[in-house]
C-alpha cells in the first residue's frame, strides 16, 4: 500500500514537472513571438523610408533636371548627378529589402525600370533643350516624363501598401497566438498548481504516516522492553522466592536423614534421598536461572573497556586446564596473535570463553585425546552469520573454538543455546543446560553474533563474532 | 554481662519464619553451645526486644552482643533495620550479621556500606547450617571480643 502511494507520487512529481517544463516553453515562445514582431515593425518602416527616398532621389533629379532646362546652368545638374548614381543602389536595397516576399518582385523590378526611363527622358529632354528647344517636342518630352514618374508614385505607393499590409496580416496572426498564450498559461499554471498541491498533499500525507508508524513504533518498542523487564523481574522474584521453601526441603530432609536414618527403613531412606536429589537438582536450576538473568543488562555500554582477547583467552586457558590431571589435559592450539582490542567487560568475556572451553571438555570423545584449536582474526560484518543491516558494514574480531568432540546433529543449532535446552541424558553428562545460553547472551550483551558449525563423532566450532570498536572511538 | 554461666554470648536472631527458627535453634544448640540465642519475628520486634517494650516490657531480656538480621521480613525488612540501629547511639555498636537467602553481590555491597559486619547465606543443607553455627561460635566468641 505505501508503495503504491510511493509510486502515484513519482508520477505526480514528474507530471509536474513536465507542466512547468510547458509553462517555461510556452512562455519563452511568446516573448519570442513579441521580439519577432517588433522587428517586423523595423523592418516594414524600414522598407518604407527606403521606398521614400528613392522616391525622393528622383525628384530632386527632376527639380535640378527643370532648373537647367530654364537657365543652362550646369550648376542645376549637380541632384541629377548625385541621384542618378545613387538611386539604382536605394533601389537595389529596396529590392533586397523585400527579397522575402514574392509580391513585391514585381513592382521593383517595374520601379526599376520605370526610373531608368525617367532618367532617360530627363537626359533627352535636356538634349532636346540644349539643341533645338524646340518647344513642341521639349512639351511632349516633359509631358511623358510627368508620366513616367506618376507611375513611378504609383508603383511606390503599391509597394508600400504591400508592406502595410504584410505587417497588418503578421499583426493579426501574432494578436491571435498572444491572445490564445494567456489562455494556455493560465490553464497549465492552473494544472501545475493542481499538481504540485496534489504532490505536496501526498507527501505531508505519506510523511504523516510515516510519523504515526514511528511512534507506533517507538511506543511498541517501549511496552516492550517494560514488559521484558517486568517478566524478568519477575522471573527473578520467582526464583528468589522459591528459594526459601526449596531450602527447607533441602534443609528437613537433611536433618530427617542425620538425625533419624538408623531407625527409618531403608526403603524409606532411599526416597528420602531421592527428594533430597530433587531439591539438589532443583536448586541447582534455580542457580543457574538466577546466574543467567544476572548478564541481563549487567554493564552499560558505557562501562565497556578495551579487552585483550589474546590476554584473556590466554589466562582462561591456563586456569580451567591447569584443575585437570594430565591425561585429560586437551592439546591446545592457540592462534590468538595480533588480535585486536575489543570493548567490553571483561569479566563477562571470562565467563564466555570459561562456558566454551567447558563445552568442549564436557563433550569430548571418549578415549580420544582432545584437541582445542582456538584461532582469533578479524572480518567483515558480511562474512559475519546472521549479521544485522545496521551492523553488516561493521568489522568485527572473531574468535573460533573449535574441538574434536563427540559434536551434534546441526539440526539441534537452535535448541542448544536454549535455556535448560539439553541434547544428552543428565547421567551421559552433567549440567543443566546454562552454558551455552549464556555464552549467547553475553555475545548478545556485546551486539557480536554467537554462531556454530557441527559434525556428529567429528567436533564442533563456535564462532565468536565481536564488534570492533570504531576507528573513531577515543577509548581505542 | 556474662551472668547466665552456661553462654557466653546472647544472640538475636530475628526471623520471621518458623520453620528457620527451628532449624537455627536446633543448629546452634547442638553445635554452639556458648550462643545463647533469642528469636524475634520481625523488624518491629527488633527494637521492642532492644528497647524492652510491647511483648518484651515485663521479660528481663538482656542486651545482645550479637543481632542476626535476615533481609526479607515483613514490615521492617532487614535493611531498614540494620539502618536504625546503626543511626541509634546506644545500639550502633552491635555486630550485625545478615542471614539471608540472597547472595546477589549488590545485597552484600549494600549492607556492608550499610554497616553490616558479616554477610552469611542461609545454606540449603542442614548440615551447612550446622557450620554456620559452629564458625559463628568460633570466631564471635572464641576468637572475637565482644561486649
Amino acid at each position: 500500500m505505501r508503495n503504491e502511494t510511493l509510486k502515484y507520487l513519482y508520477w505526480v512529481l514528474a507530471g509536474t514537472v513536465l507542466v512547468l517544463f510547458l509553462v517555461g516553453l510556452a512562455a519563452f515562445r511568446n516573448l519570442e513571438q513579441a521580439q519577432g514582431y517588433g522587428e517586423l515593425v523595423n523592418h516594414t518602416t524600414n522598407v518604407l523610408l527606403q521606398a521614400e527616398a528613392t522616391v525622393s532621389l528622383i525628384k530632386d533629379a527632376e527639380t535640378g533636371v527643370r532648373g537647367y532646362i530654364i537657365t543652362h546652368d550646369s550648376k542645376f545638374l549637380q541632384p541629377y548627378s548625385q541621384s542618378i548614381t545613387s538611386v539604382f543602389t536605394a533601389i537595389r536595397v529596396l529590392d533586397s529589402m523585400t527579397i522575402d516576399n514574392e509580391r513585391q518582385r514585381n513592382p521593383v523590378r517595374v520601379l526599376d525600370s520605370l526610373t531608368f526611363r525617367r532618367f532617360r527622358i530627363m537626359k533627352q529632354t535636356m538634349s532636346i533643350s540644349v539643341s533645338t528647344y524646340d518647344r513642341d517636342t521639349l512639351r511632349e518630352k516633359m509631358l511623358q516624363g510627368r508620366l513616367v514618374m506618376d507611375s513611378i508614385r504609383a508603383v511606390t505607393k503599391k509597394i508600400q501598401q504591400e508592406e502595410k499590409r504584410l505587417l497588418r496580416e503578421r499583426q493579426q496572426k501574432a494578436d491571435e497566438f498572444s491572445k490564445l498564450t494567456p489562455f494556455w498559461l493560465g490553464l497549465i499554471s492552473l494544472l501545475a498548481v493542481a499538481l504540485f498541491s496534489a504532490s505536496s498533499f501526498m507527501v505531508i500525507l505519506e510523511l504523516r504516516r510515516r510519523w504515526r508508524y514511528e511512534s507506533q513504533l517507538e511506543q511498541a518498542v517501549e511496552d516492550l522492553k517494560k514488559t521484558n523487564a517486568e517478566l524478568e523481574n519477575f522471573v527473578y522474584l520467582t526464583t528468589h522466592h522459591f528459594q526459601e521453601p526449596l531450602r527447607k526441603l533441602q534443609t528437613f530432609s537433611g536433618r530427617l536423614m542425620s538425625k533419624y536414618q538408623s531407625t527409618l527403613h531403608e526403603e524409606a531412606v532411599f526416597m528420602l534421598q531421592r527428594i533430597s536429589d530433587s531439591a539438589a537438582r532443583m536448586q541447582q536450576l534455580m542457580d543457574d536461572l538466577l546466574l543467567y538473568l544476572r548478564f541481563d543488562g549487567l554493564v552499560k555500554k558505557s562501562e565497556f573497556q578495551a579487552v585483550d582477547l589474546s590476554a584473556l583467552l590466554n589466562s582462561v586457558l591456563t586456569e580451567q586446564t591447569g584443575k585437570l590431571d594430565a591425561e585429560h589435559r586437551p592439546d591446545l592450539q592457540v592462534e590468538t596473535d595480533h588480535s585486536p582490542a575489543v570493548l567490553g567487560d571483561e569479566t563477562q568475556l571470562k565467563i564466555l570463553f570459561e562456558q566454551l572451553l567447558d563445552n568442549s571438555l564436557k563433550f569430548a570423545r571418549q578415549n580420544v585425546r582432545s584437541v582445542i584449536k582456538i584461532r582469533t582474526f578479524v572480518t567483515n560484518g558480511t562474512e559475519v552469520t546472521g549479521v544485522s543491516m545496521e551492523q553488516s558494514d561493521h568489522k568485527f574480531c572473531a574468535i573460533e573454538f573449535s574441538d574434536n568432540g563427540i559434536g551434534f546433529d546441526m539440526a539441534f543449532t537452535e535448541k542448544i543455546f536454549q535455556l535448560f535446552q539439553r541434547l544428552h541424558h543428565r547421567h551421559e553428562y552433567p549440567g543443566t543446560g546454562i552454558g551455552l545460553a549464556i555464552s549467547k547472551k553475553i555475545v548478545a550483551n556485546h551486539r557480536g553474533y554467537l554462531a556454530v558449525e557441527s559434525r556428529i563423532n567429528e567436533g564442533t566450532v563456535f564462532f565468536v563474532y565481536l564488534p570492533l570498536a570504531a576507528a573513531s572511538d577515543p577509548k581505542l | 554481662m556474662k551472668s547466665n554461666k552456661a553462654h557466653d554470648v546472647l544472640i538475636l536472631i530475628a526471623e520471621d519464619d518458623a520453620d528457620d527458627r527451628y532449624l537455627t535453634k536446633a543448629a546452634f544448640e547442638e553445635n554452639a553451645s556458648r550462643c545463647e540465642i533469642d528469636f524475634v519475628e520481625d523488624g518491629d520486634e527488633v527494637f521492642d526486644f532492644l528497647y524492652s517494650r510491647g511483648k518484651f516490657a515485663t521479660s528481663k531480656s538482656k542486651m545482645p552482643s550479637l543481632i542476626m538480621l535476615d533481609l526479607n521480613m515483613p514490615k521492617k525488612d532487614g535493611r531498614q533495620v540494620l539502618d536504625e540501629i546503626k543511626k541509634a547511639p546506644s545500639l550502633k555498636h552491635i555486630p550485625i550479621i545478615i542471614f539471608t537467602t540472597s547472595k546477589s553481590p549488590e545485597d552484600v555491597r549494600q549492607v556492608y556500606s550499610m554497616g553490616a559486619s558479616s554477610f552469611i547465606t542461609k545454606p540449603t543443607s542442614f548440615e551447612g547450617l550446622q557450620e554456620v553455627a559452629r564458625n559463628i561460635e568460633a570466631y564471635w566468641v572464641k576468637t572475637a571480643t565482644l561486649i
